[in-house]
C-alpha cells in the first residue's frame, strides 16, 4: 500500500538531519505539484471535518436513542416481526424491561434441556426447527387504558403456522423415551393459515419512560379483567412497592405476610419492574380477597408464630438467592390443637397433640432427583435500592435446580427416576414392551401393563390402579364403542375411589 | 495510509451485518444496542462495549490526524479502534448469536488498523 496521507500527498520539506518519512518521499515536485497537493490535503481536512460532525451526531444519537418504539402498535408490530423471523432477541427487545430480565434464565434452560438430550445438540432459541409462524397483513387498533398503557388489538391479518416435525429439535433422549411410548411424531407436514381478525387478539404495551414496549404480564392481567367484567384499573395507583433493605429481610418479610394471610404485603414484595401489572391490578381482587381472609379469621381462629428463620443468600449484582437453612414455626389450629414444625436442612419434625412425626430427607424416595437441591431457594432482585421477591427467576431457578441433578442415564431409565415416588407399575409402564391399547371407535389409548424382563417386581407388572382396569379384560370381544365408553367410566370412578383413598 | 485504511475498514465492517437471530440479521450498533438492552454486559463492561457507538467518531478523528500528520495521534486512534473492532468480533463469534460477515470483515480491517498503528508509531519515533 501507498503511504499517502487522507488529503494526498504532503508539500512540506523533510525535517533537516532527519531521515526522509513516506510522506516526504512525495513532496519533491515543483511547485504546482504542491499547490495540488496543498488543495488535497484541505479537501482531505474538510472531509474529514464534515464526516466527524456527521459521526458526533451519530454517536450521540445512539448513545441516547430509546429501547422502546414510537407508539404502541409498533411496540406490538415490532413483537409481531420478531415472532415471525423467530427472532429471539428482538423477542425479547420487544418485550418491557423488567419482563425481558426475568426471563434470562431461558439460555440456561435450552443450555440443560440441550444436555440432556431433551432437545437435540443443534437447538437454537434464534431457530426452532419444525415450526414457522409468519404473520401478514396486520392491521391494528389502539385503545387507551390509562397513561402510558395501551391495549392493541390486531383487527386484521392472517398467521400461517407450518410444522414439520421431522425438522423439530428433539433430542435423542426424548426421542427413546417416545419410543418407549410408540408416539414418535409421525404426523405429516402441515400448513395451516388463520384468521387473526376471527379471534381479535389484545396485546397490551407499555410506556414506561423508554419508548413503548410490548408486556404480556398486562396483556394476561388485562385479559382476566375483561373476562371478569372489572372496571379499568387506575394504574400507577395499585398496591404500593414495598421492599426490604436486604434479601434475606425480603423473604422474612414474605414469610410473615404469608403466615398473617397479608395479601397486600405479600404483593408489594414482589418486584415493582417484573410484576407491575400484579401491583396495578390488585386492587380489583384484593379488596375480596381480604374480607374472604377475615370471614375466615373469624370462622377458623389460629394462630401461627415464627419463631426462627435461618436465611443466607448469595448475592450477584442485583440478583440474590436466599437459601432456607431451617425454621420453626408454633400456634394454635382448630382441630389440630397446639403444634410445632421444624426444619433444620435435612429433617421436618411435625409435633401437635394428636400426632408427632419426623421426615428427613434421606427417608424420601431415592430417584435420579436425588442430587437435586433439596434446601427451599428464594430468588430476590433489587429495584431502586431495596430487595423484593422474583417470582419467575424463582420458578427458573427451581426447575434449574431439578434438571442440574439429572444425566441421560436418568432420562433413559424413568424407572429411577420416577419409580420411587409413583410403585414400580409405572416403572414397567416406561420399560421396554409396554403396549398401548387403543379402544375401538373412540381412538382412546389405555395401557397394557406387560411386565418388563428385568422387571424388579414379582409375578404380573403391577401397574398403579391396574386393578381399576380389570373390567377392559371383562370386555367381551363384541364389545361396542358404548361398551369400551362404559368401562372407562368404571375406570375413571375406581381411580377416583383409589385417589380419595 | 495503513492505519486510516484499516480504521476505515472497521467502519465500513461496523455497518455490515454481525450476528443472526432467527431470520434478523444486526449491525454491530444494533447488537451492541441489544447486549445492553438485555443486560447480557454489565457494569464496567457494559459502559466499554457502549463505546463502541464511538467508532465512526473516532475514525474520522483518526482521519484528521492522518490529514495533519499527526503520527502519534493517528497511531493511537487507530490501534484503538483496531482493537475494539478485534474484540467485538471475537466476542460475537464466540457468542451464541450466529456471528455473520460484518464480525470476519472487522477483524481484518481492527487487525490492518493495529498494524497500521504500530506502523505509524514507528515511522513517529523515526522522526522525533
Amino acid at each position: 500500500m501507498t503511504d499517502t496521507p487522507p488529503g494526498g500527498p504532503q508539500e512540506s520539506s523533510p525535517v533537516e538531519g532527519q531521515s526522509p518519512s513516506p510522506y516526504v518521499r512525495w513532496e519533491t515536485g515543483g511547485s504546482g505539484r504542491g499547490v495540488g497537493a496543498s488543495r488535497s490535503r484541505l479537501v482531505g481536512m474538510g472531509v474529514g471535518l464534515v464526516a466527524l460532525v456527521g459521526a458526533g451526531v451519530f454517536s450521540v444519537t445512539m448513545l441516547s436513542a430509546a429501547s422502546g418504539s414510537a407508539t404502541a402498535e409498533a411496540a406490538v408490530e415490532r413483537l409481531f416481526g420478531a415472532v415471525g423471523e423467530e427472532d429471539v432477541i428482538g423477542v425479547l427487545e420487544a418485550l418491557a424491561p423488567g419482563e425481558r430480565s426475568a426471563l434470562r434464565p431461558v439460555e440456561d434452560l435450552a443450555d440443560e434441556l440441550r444436555r440432556l438430550g431433551i432437545v437435540s445438540d443443534d437447538f437454537d432459541l434464534g431457530a426452532v426447527g419444525g415450526v414457522d409462524l409468519q404473520f401478514d397483513d396486520l392491521t391494528f387498533e389502539t385503545e387507551e387504558l390509562g397513561p402510558g398503557v395501551a391495549a392493541v388489538h390486531i383487527t386484521g391479518g392472517t398467521v400461517t403456522s407450518s410444522t414439520d416435525p421431522q425438522q423439530l429439535p428433539i433430542g435423542p433422549t426424548l426421542r427413546k423415551l417416545l419410543g418407549h411410548f410408540d408416539a414418535e411424531p409421525d404426523f405429516e407436514a402441515t400448513t395451516t393459515t388463520e384468521d387473526l381478525a376471527a379471534d381479535a387478539p389484545m396485546i397490551v404495551a407499555l410506556d414506561e419512560g423508554d419508548g413503548w414496549h410490548a408486556s404480556w404480564s398486562y396483556t394476561v392481567a388485562e385479559g382476566m379483567r375483561r373476562e371478569a367484567g372489572e372496571p379499568v384499573p387506575a394504574f400507577g395507583d395499585g398496591v404500593e412497592a414495598a421492599g426490604a433493605d436486604s434479601p434475606e429481610a425480603a423473604v422474612r418479610q414474605a414469610v410473615e405476610a404469608a403466615v398473617d394471610l397479608d395479601a397486600r404485603r405479600l404483593i408489594g414484595l414482589v418486584s415493582p419492574s417484573e410484576a407491575a401489572a400484579l401491583h396495578d391490578y390488585a386492587p380489583l381482587f384484593l379488596d375480596d380477597a381480604e374480607a374472604a381472609v377475615a370471614e375466615l379469621r373469624a370462622e377458623v381462629p389460629y394462630e401461627v408464630d415464627v419463631t426462627h428463620l435461618d436465611l443466607s443468600s448469595e448475592t450477584d449484582g442485583d440478583v440474590a438467592q436466599v437459601r432456607l437453612g431451617g425454621f420453626e414455626a408454633s400456634g394454635t389450629v382448630p382441630g389440630l390443637g397446639r403444634f410445632s414444625v421444624s426444619y433444620d436442612g435435612d429433617c421436618f419434625t411435625f409435633e401437635a397433640d394428636v400426632e408427632a412425626d419426623t421426615i428427613c430427607a434421606g427417608d424420601l424416595p431415592q430417584s435420579g432427583f436425588g442430587g437435586a437441591d433439596t434446601q427451599m431457594v428464594v430468588t430476590t432482585v433489587r429495584d431502586d435500592g431495596q430487595w423484593y421477591l422474583s417470582p419467575t427467576r424463582t420458578l427458573f431457578q427451581q426447575v434449574l435446580g431439578a434438571l442440574r441433578a439429572l444425566d441421560r442415564d436418568d432420562l433413559e431409565d424413568p424407572e429411577s427416576l420416577f419409580g420411587p415416588f409413583f410403585g414400580p407399575g409405572l416403572g414397567s409402564a416406561f420399560a421396554e414392551g409396554g403396549d398401548f391399547v387403543e379402544g375401538p371407535g373412540n381412538g382412546t389409548s389405555l395401557f397394557e401393563g406387560t411386565p418388563a424382563p428385568d422387571a424388579a417386581v414379582p409375578g404380573d407388572a403391577e401397574l398403579l390402579g391396574e386393578e381399576c382396569f380389570g373390567v377392559f379384560e371383562d370386555l367381551p370381544p363384541t364389545a361396542g364403542p358404548e361398551d369400551y365408553e362404559r368401562a372407562e367410566k368404571e375406570v375413571d370412578d375406581c381411580l377416583d375411589d383409589l385417589w380419595d383413598d | 495510509m495503513v492505519a486510516v485504511a484499516g480504521a476505515l475498514g472497521v467502519l465500513v465492517a461496523s455497518f455490515l451485518p454481525w450476528g443472526r437471530s432467527g431470520g434478523a440479521s444486526r449491525t454491530s450498533y444494533e447488537l451492541v444496542a441489544a447486549a445492553g438492552r438485555l443486560e447480557v454486559v454489565s457494569g464496567a463492561v457494559a459502559v466499554g462495549v457502549r463505546g463502541w457507538y464511538l467508532v465512526p467518531f473516532l475514525v474520522a478523528c483518526t482521519w484528521l490526524a492522518a490529514a495533519r500528520r499527526r503520527l502519534l495521534v493517528t497511531a493511537t486512534l487507530s490501534a484503538l479502534v483496531g482493537s475494539a473492532a478485534v474484540a467485538l468480533a471475537v466476542a460475537v463469534k464466540a457468542s451464541p448469536v450466529g456471528a455473520e460477515t460484518g464480525t470476519s470483515v472487522a477483524l481484518v480491517a481492527g487487525a490492518t488498523a493495529l498494524i497500521g498503528a504500530a506502523r505509524s508509531a514507528w515511522e513517529h519515533r523515526r522522526q522525533s
